[in-house]
């Protein structure tokens, strides 16, 4: 993709930690997004996905370390100009109100309308709410209330909504959630085609293969607080996510790609380590 | 996932867009209506006619001295009609203001016990011999001590949860379970409404007749309908400036944080907006529940989310409620006059209830 050095990163984070009262999460993290770039987040349970993605976002204060969106240092960005520079995609997505279907995704404009407000939305405006919807093949569903809908199609409202904020930058927590596995490859690949458009793209991921076919990045979350990013050849290595995963995996390779499965012989290496988180 | 609700509301979806044209002017309508019904009942009959006397008076052009009707009228049916209608009104705004903050439309100042702080806090004011201005203050400190009292164990909750307090800019209030903020709610208001037949038993000129006022509200006899009526309307100037903001926020703390609102102040604002118009209330008209509940849903189910709608709308709304509750509480019995606040437990306990079964669907 656009490697090198002559495009100022999308987000930056140098020497980021990440921790909770209990425990570091990420100990020191050096990370650039360019445009173009597809990162995948990957990390066992617990291993601070989600605590990463909210402090890229700026919801949470980095315990040490510098963050900058485009060069600016993330305490310079006032909210609406950070909130059209990145959509943040949460894990749980659960809407005390409920609405149409339409008017949750136009409220992904609000950046771009400031105290104009969204009573009377313009042409445009409801242009990029339609084709938001459909990028995740939800047009015919404009106006059904969220209340309706499953979960899979709840979560593909919240991932238009995402895309209708059309930021530069989309940091995205577990997208492919509730999702069937059509719609999550025709996610994956509309993400695809925006990336190649020159959005950049972070997503925490579970599965692996997903990962090594869509990203062309990834962060590595160990659980003992180590962080890796890097390009994903590097990244994705069968010794490397056997170590963060406790699970020993073996690569697989198939029509010029690779995979990923648990080793023949895992099955005795999972139950000890297992055992032991939920002792724990 | 499909619950009735969501059926019952496709009825009224096409006509989300142009709701602003027709409703405000129509509840304005019927707000008049409501008022000059009100003006006309109650024990002593009034008629058309000292109603028109009343406004030509107020015009400054009544040929000679106003006749009996007329002066019970102005002095007496609608202070206390029009107190009625700009209570409703605050209260109504003040739940709805609420809902927003804890992302939650069960929330209502008389259920969560904020009612009853700002009774607590204005009797403090009172025994300590306080003037009007200082009971006003003392009933908005103990509304706002009841809200942070609300919220403080359920952010510890989250803090414990998900780290300690380094979410910069968010309080965790959207993610508050409804089953703990009620209980917290009820037994807060448990906890007022004690310490307010407390105050009233110690202090030395207690009566049954006041503390019915602050534990159930009670219209008659009112002081003064200004201070509310003139509350509301600067409720809804700062409302309406925060409006587009509080469209965002209704998706959550979260989300309105991505899209760029800054929600740590808006939040604070709400806190102190909803206090506020609490507190007012209750000085006004003494406790009454169940308004901030039944109204915003209400005006939520006919006109969409468009706070820009939703908050006007439940003003009027709330103010016709209670000036018509008034005026069955006036006329039911005759000549016994009910406290509104009974009259408005009455409605609002079924509808609590109901509500609470369609948010568990």
């Amino acid at each position: 993709m656009t490697e090198g050095g002559q495009t100022v990163a999308l987000l930056e984070a140098r020497s980021l930690q990440v921790r909770t009262a209990a425990r570091v999460l990420v100990r020191c993290l050096d990370l650039e997004l360019r445009a173009g770039e597809r990162w995948g987040l990957l990390g066992p349970n617990g291993s601070g996905k989600t605590f990463l993605l909210e402090t890229l976002l700026g919801l949470r204060a980095p315990a040490a370390g510098s963050l900058a969106y485009q060069g600016r240092a993330l305490a310079d960005w006032t909210p609406i100009a950070a909130a059209r520079h990145r959509a943040f995609l949460p894990q749980d997505n659960a809407e005390p109100f409920d609405s149409l279907v339409r008017e949750q995704v136009l409220s992904a404009r609000h950046p771009w309308r400031g105290k104009a407000g969204l009573t009377a939305p313009e042409a445009a405006d409801q242009a990029v709410v339609v084709d938001a919807l459909a990028a995740v093949h939800m047009q015919s569903y404009a106006d059904r209330r969220l209340s309706s809908l499953s979960g899979g199609e709840r979560q593909r409202v919240a991932l238009a909504t995402v895309l209708a904020q059309q930021t530069p930058l989309l940091l995205l927590d577990e997208p492919l959630n509730h999702l069937d596995l059509a719609n999550q490859t025709a996610l994956l690949g509309h993400l695809q085609a925006r990336s190649l458009a020159g959005v950049a793209v972070l997503c925490s991921l579970h599965d692996l293969n997903q990962a090594a076919a869509f990203a062309t990045h990834v962060i590595l979350l160990h659980p003992d607080g180590t962080a890796t990013a890097g390009p994903v050849e590097q990244q994705l290595r069968a010794d490397t996510l056997g170590g963060v995963f406790g699970l020993a995996l073996d690569e697989v390779w198939h029509a010029g790609s690779r995979y990923f499965l648990p080793a023949a012989s895992a099955g005795a290496a999972v139950l000890p380590a297992d055992a032991g988180r939920i002792r724990r | 996932m499909i619950g009735r609700s969501a059926r019952a509301d496709e009825g009224v979806a096409d006509t989300r867009g142009s709701a602003a044209a027709w409703a405000l002017p129509l509840l304005l309508a019927l707000s008049m209506l409501v008022i000059v019904a009100g003006c006309l009942t109650g024990s002593v009959a009034i008629g058309l006619r000292a109603v028109f006397q009343a406004l030509l008076l107020a015009l400054g052009k009544l040929p000679g001295p106003p006749d009996g009707p007329t002066l019970i009228l102005l002095t007496l049916r609608l202070p206390r009609v029009l107190a009625g209608f700009a209570t409703g009104g605050l209260l109504a705004v003040a739940g709805a203001l609420m809902q927003i903050l804890l992302g939650n439309p069960l929330a209502e100042p008389y259920v969560l016990g904020i009612s009853g702080g700002a009774a607590v806090g204005a009797l403090l004011a009172i025994s300590s011999g306080l003037g009007l201005l200082g009971v006003k203050a003392g009933a908005l400190a103990g509304a706002m001590l009841a809200m942070v009292l609300i919220l403080w164990p359920m952010r510890n909750d989250r803090w414990r949860k998900r780290g300690p307090a380094r979410r910069v800019s968010v309080a965790g209030a959207s993610a508050i379970q409804a089953n703990t903020l009620l209980l917290t709610g009820v037994v807060m208001a448990a906890g007022w409404g004690a310490l307010v037949t407390l105050i009233l038993t110690l202090a030395p000129e207690a009566r049954l007749r006041g503390m019915l006022f602050w534990l159930m509200g009670d219209l008659e006899g009112v002081q003064a309908w200004q201070p509310a009526a003139v509350g509301l309307l600067v409720l809804l100037a700062c409302t309406g400036r925060l409006a587009a903001d509080l469209n965002i926020l209704l998706r959550g703390s979260l989300a309105a944080f991505a899209l760029g609102v800054p929600v740590a102040r808006r939040q604070g604002q709400l806190h102190l907006l909803a206090a506020a118009a609490t507190a007012l209330a209750v000085t006004t008209a003494g406790t009454i529940g169940f308004v901030g509940l039944i109204i915003p849903h209400a005006a939520r189910r006919l006109f969409g989310h468009d706070q820009r709608v939703v908050l006007p709308a439940s003003a009027l709304l709330g103010g016709c409620l209670v000036s018509a509750a008034d005026s069955v509480a006036r006329t039911l019995l005759q000549p016994v006059q009910l406290p509104v606040g009974v009259m408005m437990a009455l409605l609002g306990v079924p509808a609590f209830l109901w509500l609470l079964r369609q948010e568990r669907r």
